[in-house]
Order: C-alpha cells, then structure tokens, then sequence
C-alpha cells in the first residue's frame, strides 16, 4: 500500500525531470535550440555562404570625400568675408583654419576638423585645442541652436571663456547632418543608430573663436555666436556632408 | 532505444548541451575567431586591443564552466527562468541587428541567457565567476567613451613624472598634460594614461585569485586588487617617465621600442610578474604565519 501510495506521488509531484523528452534532452533545451536556430538560418547561414559579416567592417561613410577637402577649402558663410584660410596641422591630422569677419568687427577663427577616413572617430579635439592655443578657460556653458536640416532638433555646443594674451568666446561641438553635440558619446549613439540601418554619421569638429573684451560678460556674446554657430552648421549641412 | 545506443554514451547523456554548444559555436565561430585575430595581429582598432586580456580569459573560463564545473551543473535542478528567455531573445535580436557593438555584446548576454534558462539563478551563482571573465573579455566601446574623462588621469601622470625627473636632476618643465624635457614636448595622450595596463593587470589578478584558490578569501582579494591598481599605475608613471626622456634626448629608437614595439609588451609582461610574485609572497607570509600560530597553539598545548 505505501509502496503504491509512494510511486503515485512521483507521479504527481513533478520532479526535475518533468521537462524531459528524452534522455539528454529537455523542452527547456529545445526551446533554445530552436531560438538559435532561428538566428542560424536567418543570420549565420547567409554569411558563411557570402563569407560576409557584417559586424567585421563598419559601414562606409560616403560623405569623406568631401570632408577630406576640407582643409583646402574657404567655405562660404552668408553674411562673412573670407580673410584667410590655411591648413593646419594638429597630432598629425589636418584641420581648416579660416579667419572671417563683418566689416568693422574683429575676425573670427573657424576651425574645423573633418573626418578623413570611415573609422575615424570623435575624440579629444576639444583638448587638443586648448594645447595648440595655451588657453587658460573659465565660465563653461552650454549653447543651443537648431539645424538646418531637422529645426526642431537642438545642438548643443560648449560655450566658455578662453584666454592667452587676448580673450576669447569659444563655441565648440561636432556636427553632423541635423544634428550636433560636444560630447564624443552623443555622435557615437547616434552613429550607432545610424549602423542599425547600415548607414554612418559622418562628423564635423568646428570651434568657433571670437575675440572679446577681457573682462567682458559670455552672455553678452550669445547672439553673435547662436547666429554665428548656426550659420556654421548649415554651411556644412548644406556643402559638406554630400556623398558623391 | 536501438538507434540511440548506437551514438556514444557521452552524447546519448548530453544530447541538449552539446548540439546548443554547437549552435552557438556555429553563431559564434567566426566573431570568436575575428576577435582573436584582432588581439594577435593588433588589425582591428586600438579600442579592441583593451580586452586583449581574453585571449587567456575566454580559454579558462571555458575551462571553469565544461571542466571544473561540470559535475555540479549536472546536479542543479532543471528549473526554467524567465529572466533567462529574456536574455535569450535580447542577445537574439542584438546579434540578428548584424553591428559590431550589439554582435559583441550579444555574445556574453546569450551566454547568461541559456544558463538561466536553463538551470535558474542557482546557474549564475555556480558560474558567476567564468561570466564574470567573459563579460570583461568582451571588447566593446568603454575606452573610447571614456578617453575624454580621463583628462585629470593625464595631468596627475605627467605630474608626478615631472616631479621624479625633478628629483633625477633632469631639466623638465610640465604643462597641463604636456612634459618638456630639453624644451621637446611629449603629450602623456589619454591612450597613454594607462587604462589598458589598468584592465589587464586587474583581469590578469582575477585570473591569479581563482588560479591560486583565494577568490573566496576577501582579504587576499582586496589586498591583490589594490596593489595590481597601485602596481599598474605606478608602472605607467614610470614607463611615460622615460618616453619623455627617450623623446627629449633624441633616442628615437629607445622610444620607438618602448612606445610602439616589444618593449612595451615586455614591460606589461614586467608588470603582471610583478602582481604574480606578489600573490606567492603572500601566500608565503600568510603560510608562516599560520605555522608560527601552530606552533604557539603547541607550545599552549604544553
């Protein structure tokens, strides 16, 4: 009787074996065979039949070849004449530096640094700058401005005080098409967004420079610089990040 | 039951597992082998180069989970959990987005996913330690988004360098992240603030403490991880100390061998020695300690 009682209790109660289809094999185990496989089918099996993956080289980014003019190049701002351009040189990478003014107004320093190659990546243009220039700086902010592309979305750039033996308002972010920001981490979401689609985020480093009173207020220089940063980033909106 | 006798035993026992390692090594094969590639012939981007520490991690943690483990895993209830399915169908649809950061990141979560649902959180904590070392192993892009915080690390090195090379009577001026020896610049950059170093030496001292058996004891665990970050700074402070004299003095090839080629490695390797001698000096401190306690117990005793 307890013998009867004992083998109807294993029966009920599941036990760890309940799963079991047969021996060495569970639903638990089958359920992720069948996910996997999924993955095989749909993933792996095209890849190794092209000996394609598409994680083993990032996607190209069309626009460099106009980027890589950049160095060479007066861009054209609405309302700014061109005093100057030239090429410099920074860590072994070129950059644009371009001297534009208003008449009866100190010039303003356009720096600009372009991706040159589809791997490059943002990083720390900001401090190489800083080296370049022997800044001392003081009074972070930000400033916002809309694109050109998408005007509802705003970019957001560092905005602070710098000095040598003159002073400076500095506006510093990296651009890209409709959008913008100073922080490295925000280009790289965005560009990993853009792979989810197979595309890149091609990028612009620019730092705007515009001579100031010593002792002058950085609020005072806000609208010279929106409009200014603006301009800017419709600029390469417009002429820069074009594929060919 | 005829047919299936006729496949090994071992199989016939293990059926589930091993076609889902197989899976995975189908899904998971060529990353693996891309990876490792990577880490060999320095092909990929010097961001991959800071998980190089896997080429040794992934092998022994392979070795923690099918070898030192196993018997235990077999014991654990077969318990279905959730959260398992969740990270199975999470790391599933990073891997089928086909971008190199979701792919990597896949790898690890697919790998906690099927232990959990597998076997429930008593998998995780039987296994903790070989994730753990996976997880770690990972490359992802953690150095490139922190390279511009780590400003501050820079400017400390360049610093202290300043200061040891002061003491050494060589003429040396410091700015910010720049170091001036014989009026040449050398930038401390922040790929050379030491964070690779960093990670290898506490991975590296992870392995020893399992190695060695002492991953249970705190106090060892504390102790070795304080000093491998102690020991790993210190030696980079040291290491950027003379590229500054090698590049200010115009001893190209001397820099070139420490900065870019072997010497660098050498030194690593220098390093990581350092930490394992470390451990044994412990374990010999601790040993004759533990033999003095025996025998003033004796001495009690008598």
């Amino acid at each position: 009787m307890i013998i009867l009682l004992n083998s109807l209790i294993t029966k009920i109660i599941p036990n760890k074996d309940m799963f079991k289809v047969k021996k060495g094999l569970f639903i638990s185990q089958i359920v992720i065979l069948c996910l996997l496989g999924l993955a095989i089918i749909f993933v792996a099996i095209p890849s190794y039949v092209n000996q394609q993956w598409s994680w083993s080289e990032l996607p190209r980014v069309p626009e460099v070849a106009q980027m890589r003019k950049i160095p060479e190049t007066k861009l054209n701002f609405a309302g700014w004449t061109t005093v100057a351009q030239k090429q410099m040189s920074i860590n072994n990478y070129p950059w644009s530096f371009q001297l534009i003014e208003k008449p009866g107004e100190n010039p303003i320093l356009v720096a600009l640094k372009g991706q040159k190659y589809h791997k490059d990546n943002p990083e720390v243009e900001w401090v190489d700058l800083q080296g370049i220039e022997a800044w001392k700086t003081d009074s972070y902010k930000t400033l916002k401005f809309p694109s050109e592309i998408k005007p509802d979305h705003s970019i957001t750039a560092r905005w602070f005080q710098a000095w040598n033996n003159k002073t400076y308002a500095v506006v510093q972010w990296y651009a890209w098409p409709g959008g913008g920001h100073h922080a490295p981490s925000q280009w790289f979401l965005a560009d990993q967004k853009a792979q989810l689609k197979d595309k890149r985020v091609p990028w612009i480093a620019v730092s705007l420079k515009i001579p100031m009173e010593p002792l002058g207020d950085l609020k005072d220089m806000e609208t010279l610089a929106k409009s200014l940063a603006q301009e800017v980033q419709k600029t390469l909106e417009k002429e820069v990040f074009i594929s060919q | 039951m005829q047919t299936t006798s006729k496949i090994s035993p071992f199989l016939e026992r293990n059926l589930g597992n091993v076609l889902i390692i197989a899976f995975l090594a189908i899904l998971y094969g060529p990353v693996l082998f891309f990876w490792y590639d990577g880490w060999l012939n320095k092909n990929i981007n010097i961001e991959h180069e800071y998980f190089s520490h896997a080429i040794i991690g992934f092998p022994y943690a392979a070795y923690l989970i099918f070898a030192r483990n196993s018997s235990k895993w077999q014991k654990l209830d077969n318990k279905i959990h959730p959260l398992g399915g969740f990270f199975l169908a999470l790391g599933l649809a990073f891997y089928i987005t086909g971008t190199r950061e979701l792919v990597s990141l896949s790898f690890p979560i697919i790998i906690t996913g099927v232990m959990l649902w597998l076997k429930g959180i008593p998998a995780l904590k039987l296994n903790w330690f070989p994730l753990v070392l996976i997880f770690l192993g990972t490359p992802n892009a953690i150095p490139y988004l922190i390279t511009p915080y780590t400003l501050p690390l820079q400017q400390f090195i360049a610093a202290v360098a300043w200061f040891l090379l002061q003491l050494l009577g060589v003429n040396t001026q410091v700015d910010g992240i720049y170091l001036y020896v014989n009026n040449i610049p050398v930038e401390v950059a922040p790929y050379c603030a030491g964070l690779k170093m960093l990670f290898t030496s506490i991975y590296v001292t992870l392995l020893l403490l399992d190695w060695t058996g002492h991953l249970k004891n705190k106090r060892r665990v504390i102790t070795l991880l304080t000093s491998a970050v102690t020991i790993s700074v210190i030696a980079n402070i040291i290491r950027n100390t003379f590229l500054a004299v090698f590049h200010g003095n115009g001893m190209d090839q001397a820099f070139y061998i420490l900065h870019d080629s072997w010497g660098g490695d050498l030194y690593s390797v220098g390093m990581l020695g350092t930490i394992v001698g470390l451990n044994w000096l412990l374990d010999r401190v601790s040993r004759n300690s533990t033999i003095t306690g025996e025998v003033s117990n004796d001495n009690l005793a008598e």
